[in-house]
């Protein structure tokens, strides 16, 4: 998936949100690291169902924890299973590591689970058998005397030895030690026929070892994405026939974490695009970025087979996911951020022409003047508006939801009232409008962008003539003829 | 005499949870009284491990034939793999720690008969301490841990209870040199413990400080990250309320001498360091800070339950053991020894 890039990752914070994942194994990590999007809807319903499986494992505290503490232990031997299957010899520790993974497996295989897709836990008490032949029961491992009559002996003889080392005076122990080293010799050549013996007994069991292993780290991963949709109230993602992505209540945690810290109200996310452009317009500082987010986040989130941040969820899984939205890395590049803009863009109608996808761009053209920059978005916007993918443009421009499908706006600051009070620093400011500003997006068939910038201004405390200047300026501007107006 | 100690020693080994072997210098017999102390305690589940790697067959730096360890059937030995599993004893293992070395993985395994093996333990603090505790939860008592030259450090005293402390003609064949180096070095890891509500007051304070001052009714610590240049400070801050300076890490002889010499009267303050391996002092700086009425005490105390002395020095030269040890003895109740002495049949 060459668009799941490091840029994609950043803007969504999709790699935080992985991270909180409660991953009880190795085996359940590694699997997680190779985690891609698809587009494939009958992958993704599996995904999604594997977890609805595990969500009442994970309400219940004593059943989660018996699963916890059973994969926390698994670890990942797959070296050893390959060299296991290419019958090279395994070493004691090597022995013990897969007495421990069978014996593991058999706890696993023996409790009640549910039945996920792509499991399969394999009856591998042959393999504890083979690996405990006195029947102890330990985890220990150790080459036994009872894998060869042999060894016992050897072994009785170099005990014999050892004892009769300590009474013995300087001439007899120097006798003593070269028959000893000769006895350890012979007793290493016997474990070494032991092992190989082992080593070919258990190389019939590599590819039920690997299922094994690959069905403990689906476990794993599956009972973590269900704890994640308990804990954060997560919906199963519906699949739509259709191209769309419609979000009730939906939220990026991360985001939301770090408005609530600072004392503010994250506003749930409710909004409904379909195929062509959707255009959200709204008032500087006034989340049009964060809905974008939310947006993204969670489309990805489902694409990889999450649930989603959100009451309910639905969508048609995109053939790639494009969000542009304050190029980083711009300068370093030599380009100014419209450069970078363009560049990116690009790129996305490009693949456009060969796929259906998501396409989130905040504010282009923002950078350049306001006359070339209106047309080009308006130019923009109705391009993508014809095409198949769903498009999502934010932007500070009037008369750009003349050529969209459907236009949001950001509540912003109109429905609050207030007196302006007398502030003298900006942060009292700050907080008055995050207190009062309402991101809630609302549709509407008005084709104007929301006025509160000189609102904010003012209440920022900047000088009143330069307000009452601009307030001229602005008025002049709408009576004049060439004044910006809707166009037929 | 020679059962007695050999009673009274055994018992002391046995009451510790865990035992340190440190020496003073390289050749100074470390790895000949562990093989005396496995051989003491044989019977007993004993367990074995070692900072870092030791116990290899030549000495990588002198070039001396290094002995090895040999032990019994039924110790828990916590060593690299490749070790383990070249070692003539066999082994039942009991657990892959998951520690990594240059030299491998931990593994903790029983021996199930007598032979030699190559000791390379973890050399982290944290991960030392972790494999002693399952080695612990395995059975063995006490853990014996083959202290690395210089790395006195790592094993004491958040894991090791107790310490046998080693020297010798390595160090010094000079009867007197090698008595005062001894008796400083003694004096330096036995400084006494604090009594319980100082060491509360230095647990809470020193999580966030290096440096800090106990007053009559207040705490303030220090900016300094470390007590080396901070003596200036502390000379700054002695008013007739102070009582006691907390020093986190090392304590050295330019902090003291440093507060010496502006001549505040060091009788009236506590000085607490964290343990006597934090102690880097010279014996004449000590002794001048003993002296004048110092008061020098630790959070955590080291217990020296023996003093081993190797008197064969690397050149060939030989220590007088009995003058050493009868001079020694008047000036310390620690039980002083030469392994192989006592037992000169200890294989190696």
């Amino acid at each position: 998936m060459n668009w799941f890039d490091r840029d994609l990752r950043e803007k969504t914070g999709i790699d935080g949100i992985i991270a909180r994942l409660e991953l009880q194994s190795a085996l359940g990590s590694n699997l997680c690291r190779r985690l891609h999007p698809t587009s494939d809807t009958a992958k993704l319903a599996c995904e999604y169902d594997n977890t609805e499986k595990c969500l009442p494992i994970v309400r219940n505290k004593s059943r989660y924890s018996e699963f916890a503490e059973i994969l926390k232990q698994f670890k990942d031997i797959g070296g050893t299973f390959k060299r296991c299957e290419k019958r090279l010899t395994l070493d004691e520790c090597e022995l013990f590591e897969i007495k421990n993974f069978a014996i593991l497996t058999e706890k696993l295989r023996k409790m009640p689970k549910p039945k996920l897709a792509g499991t399969a836990f394999s009856d591998l008490s042959g393999v504890v058998s083979m690996l405990d032949p006195n029947g102890e029961g330990t985890a220990s491992f150790y080459i036994y005397d009872a894998y060869s009559p042999a060894l016992s002996e050897i072994r009785l003889k170099k005990a014999d030895i050892e004892r009769k080392f300590y009474s013995a005076d300087v001439t007899g122990r120097k006798s003593l030690s070269e028959k000893r080293a000769a006895v350890s010799e012979a007793e290493k050549r016997e474990e070494l026929k032991v092992r190989e013996r082992l080593t070919d007994r258990l190389s019939v069991y590599c590819q039920k070892f690997s299922k094994t292993a690959e069905s403990a780290a689906r476990l794993d991963l599956s009972l973590a994405k269900a704890k994640m949709a308990a804990d954060y109230n997560m919906c199963r993602p519906a699949l739509c026939g259709e191209h769309c992505v419609k979000i009730k209540n939906g939220i990026h945690p991360a985001v939301k974490e770090s408005v609530e810290k600072r004392g503010g109200r994250f506003f749930p996310v409710t909004i409904e695009c379909r195929k062509g452009v959707t255009i959200i317009t709204g008032a500087n500082m006034g989340g049009k970025t964060v809905a974008l987010g939310v947006i993204a986040l969670n489309s990805l989130m489902a694409c990889m087979g999450f649930f989603a941040f959100a009451q309910s969820f639905s969508f048609c899984p995109p053939d790639f996911i494009s969000f542009l939205s304050d190029t980083q890395g711009a300068f370093e590049n030599g380009l100014s951020t419209f450069g970078a803009d363009v560049t990116k863009l690009k790129t996305v109608l490009e693949k456009m022409k060969n796929g259906t996808g998501l396409v989130l761009i905040d504010e282009f053209a923002r950078g350049t003047n306001p006359a070339e920059g209106s047309g080009l978005v308006k130019a923009l916007a109705k391009y993508l508006n014809a095409r198949g993918s769903v498009s999502v443009l934010t932007t500070h421009y009037d008369g750009v939801s003349v050529f969209a499908g459907a236009h949001y706006q950001v509540r912003g600051l109109k429905s609050a009232d207030f007196e302006v009070p007398d502030f003298q620093s900006g942060s009292g400011c700050a907080a008055l409008i995050a207190e009062k500003m309402d991101y809630t997006l609302e549709k509407t068939d008005c084709h104007d962008v929301p006025r509160d910038a000189l609102r904010i201004c003012s209440l920022f405390g900047i000088d009143k003539e330069l307000i009452l200047s601009a307030y001229e300026f602005l008025k002049a501007k709408e009576e004049s003829p060439d004044g910006e107006q809707t166009e037929p | 005499m020679k059962e007695d100690f050999l009673e009274q020693f055994k018992k002391e080994l046995l009451g510790c949870r865990a035992v340190a072997i440190t020496g003073s210098y390289k050749n100074v017999g470390k790895t000949t009284t562990l093989n005396f102390i496995i051989r003491l305690l044989s019977g007993s589940e004993i367990g074995i491990t070692s900072v870092g790697r030791d116990g290899e067959q030549i000495d990588a730096i002198t070039k001396t034939s290094k002995p090895r360890i040999y032990i019994g059937g039924g110790a828990v030995v916590a060593t690299a793999k490749s070790c383990l599993l070249e070692s003539d004893a066999s082994f039942e293992i009991l657990d892959m720690s998951g520690i990594g070395t240059p030299v491998g993985e931990i593994v903790i395994a029983k021996s199930k008969s007598p032979g030699f093996v190559e000791l390379a333990g973890p050399s982290i603090s944290q991960q030392l301490t972790a494999v002693c505790k399952k080695m612990c939860y395995y059975g063995a008592a006490p853990v014996l841990i083959d202290g690395a030259l210089s790395r006195k450090t790592f094993a004491l005293p958040e894991t090791a209870d107790a310490c046998v402390y080693c020297t010798g003609g390595a160090l010094s064949c000079n009867v007197g040199t090698l008595i005062k180096k001894t008796l400083h070095e003694l004096a330096l890891l036995s400084v006494k413990e604090a009594d319980a509500k100082t060491a509360a007051l230095f647990d809470m304070t020193m999580n966030e400080a290096s440096v800090a001052f106990c007053y009559s009714d207040r705490i303030e610590k220090s900016s300094a990250k470390t007590s080396i240049g901070a003596e200036k400070e502390v000379v700054g801050r002695w008013t007739d309320d102070l009582q006691a300076v907390f020093i986190k890490g090392a304590l050295t002889d330019r902090f003291i001498s440093g507060i010496m010499d502006s001549r505040v009267n060091v009788k009236k303050v506590r000085f607490v360091a964290e343990d006597g391996t934090k102690l880097l002092l010279t014996e004449p700086v000590f002794r001048r800070f003993i002296l004048s009425g110092g008061r020098l005490f630790v959070r955590k105390g080291i217990r020296i339950i023996g003093v081993s002395v190797n008197p064969v020095s690397p050149d060939g030269g030989r220590l007088d053991f009995e003058t050493f040890k009868s001079v020694l003895e008047k000036d310390t109740q620690i039980p002083i020894f030469n392994a192989k002495n006592l037992w000169p049949d200890v294989i190696e």
